[in-house]
């Protein structure tokens, strides 16, 4: 019993100890808190709180309302008119053609950004160059996707113009990783290639190909999955797809409508990042 | 002619289903089955079809991109001179963006905690709060921030309010799952010897789990924070608070058209400050 007691105790030491020589990070974690505590009372003074209106509760009935069944209005036969149709105007074609714009802007934001990412890389123009690169590829991410929708307008409005937005804001990200996969090419392939006299088309078939097709590939599908979000809500600026009858809807309070773009748009989506995910974790972990 | 056609056929038979190699030693290597060129061949059908749905069209786009009239390079021209004088009434609406990214991503951040302990399925062993997690989780995830901003507006009005908790629902959906999945590959062992000494379960979350995944929680939520400032400056779009108000005023007004350079170039050095920082915190964290 005694024993047992006396372990006990020691081990009560062992772990003052520890605890008396962990590291202090008090002044530390009080400092970082009261900075995130600033900025927050700081942000929230941005806000402008007038409690719900009355109007804005009904909207949150009606919005309930009308998600779970789009035909509460009799007056106004949704599902009919906008579900089960394959009419330009249904919903079913306006989804297909968000995710059309989507998939050639996607590719050819790809294919665009095949060229730039090469000039960009540091292991091939250098410093200068990537640092260009970089700087293009910053300012194309920042620009919102809606102002590349309006510029493309002036090319022909509708769906085209949706797809150069897709493919020009897509060039950012995909070439930023197709930079990061160029620039961790293992060299000691491409020497073992040239020790046994290989072309450089050679070289560049067997030793740079197979090192960069599998990320190209996970970035362009990742990317694509981005896109299909990013053309949902293109048609805003009259760039083809769903999003101008969602966002048309929303603002003249057609609920009916709302709900029957967001139960073709969730699952989509959903089914989309789903595949999406599955592909890339085979990519990227082999087949 | 005959010796070109053979050639081609070669060349497909090499791309389909190449010979196997013969080996000096006498074994026969199989190449493996090569599938890039279904893949370029599935692209190239899907695009045909894509491209006739989408109206594309690469004479199009050449003529009316060289049209300086009425093409996309005169709209730019539009934006020439550039009115600097607008450039101090850009940096209000640029805190303010600022401000809903943060007080979003801040909101989002922290409810996604408990849904993270919910939604992950090495914690959570009742399926059905699993997958009602998830799902709510996938259904924050699949629209775009701009759709919430236009439901909170109709609810609570015009201004930052709206946007900000668009930005929070985001950031809840994609820092929640992004945890979850964290949290599903840690090691359980210091949670369960938690919970045998009869700790209850969101005592033991607290104590084992959560200072494991506590550096990479902060770095999800600065990662968050840095991606919805450029969302942020989308959502005035929809009156709800930020940049994007000026610029939808700056590029449909022709008045105003000069106004977007000082714009874009504020949200850019924004952004590009914002994910420097964050980066640079990120590292540190590891």
């Amino acid at each position: 019993m005694g024993r047992k007691a006396a372990s006990i105790n020691s081990t009560n030491q062992d772990v003052l100890i520890a605890l008396h020589s962990a590291p202090k990070s008090f002044v530390k974690k009080l400092l970082i808190g009261s900075i995130i505590l600033a900025m927050l009372i700081w942000s929230a003074s941005a806000l402008n709180f007038q409690g719900i209106n009355e109007n804005g509760l009904r909207i949150v009935g009606n919005i309930i309302q009308y998600f779970f069944w789009p035909d509460s209005n009799p007056l106004k036969p949704t599902l009919s008119t906008y579900l089960f149709t394959f009419a330009k105007s249904g919903v079913p074609y306006l989804m297909y053609e968000t995710l059309m714009i989507a998939f050639v802007g996607t590719l050819l934001g790809a294919i665009i950004s095949i060229p730039f990412a090469f000039l960009s890389s540091r292991n091939i123009t250098g410093k200068i160059g990537s640092f260009i690169g970089s700087m293009i590829i910053t300012m194309i991410r920042t620009i919102p996707i809606f102002v590349w929708g309006i510029i493309f307008i002036r090319v022909q409005g509708g769906a085209f113009a949706g797809v150069l937005a897709i493919a020009v804001s897509s060039v950012g990200m995909i070439s930023k990783l197709f930079i990061e996969a160029i620039e961790d090419i293992d060299k000691g392939i491409l020497e073992a290639l040239d020790s046994t006299g290989a072309t450089t088309l050679q070289k560049i078939r067997f030793g740079v190909l197979p090192q960069l097709t599998a990320t190209f590939l996970s970035t362009t599908i990742y990317r694509f999955e981005i896109n299909v979000k990013n053309a949902t809500i293109l048609g805003m600026v009259g760039a083809g797809g769903i999003g101008f009858t969602l966002i048309d809807a929303l603002g003249s309070f057609n609920f009916g409508i709302v709900a029957v773009c967001l139960w073709v748009i969730i699952p989509v989506v959903f089914i989309i990042e789903y595949f999406s995910t599955k592909i890339r974790t085979k990519l990227t972990t082999g087949e | 002619m005959k010796k070109i056609w053979t050639k081609v056929k070669s060349f497909f038979k090499e791309t389909f289903a190449p010979s196997p190699l013969v080996l000096s030693d006498g074994t026969i290597s199989v190449p493996p089955k090569p599938i890039m060129p279904y893949i370029l061949i599935g692209l190239v059908v899907v695009f045909y079809f894509a491209a006739q749905v989408t109206n594309f069209s690469l004479w199009v786009l050449i003529t009316r991109f060289f049209n300086f009239q009425y093409g996309p390079i005169s709209y730019i021209k539009r934006f020439f001179p550039v009115d600097w004088s607008y450039m101090p009434k850009v940096v209000d609406p640029i805190l303010e963006t600022i401000q809903m990214s943060f007080l979003g991503s801040f909101l989002g951040s922290v409810m996604a905690l408990p849904a993270a302990f919910l939604a992950s399925n090495n914690l959570t062993k009742n399926k059905f709060v699993l997958t009602a997690t998830r799902g709510v989780l996938s259904i924050f995830r699949s629209l775009p921030i701009l759709i919430y901003a236009v439901f909170f507006k109709l609810i609570f009005g015009l201004g930052a309010l709206p946007g900000t908790i668009a930005i929070a629902v985001f950031t809840f959906g994609i820092v929640a799952k992004m945890l979850f999945e964290k949290i599903e590959t840690i090691d359980l062992g210091a949670y369960q010897a938690i919970q045998s000494t009869g700790a209850s379960k969101l005592r033991s979350f607290i104590s084992a789990i959560i200072p494991e995944i506590l550096p990479s929680y902060y770095s999800m939520s600065l990662y968050a924070f840095e991606i919805n400032i450029r969302y942020a400056a989308i959502l005035g779009y929809v009156g709800a608070g930020g940049i994007g108000f000026d610029l939808d005023n700056a590029m449909k007004i022709i008045n105003n058209n000069n106004r977007i350079i000082p714009i874009v170039l504020f949200i850019f050095i924004t952004v590009v400050l914002i994910e420097n920082l964050s980066r640079f915190l990120r590292r540190r964290l590891g």
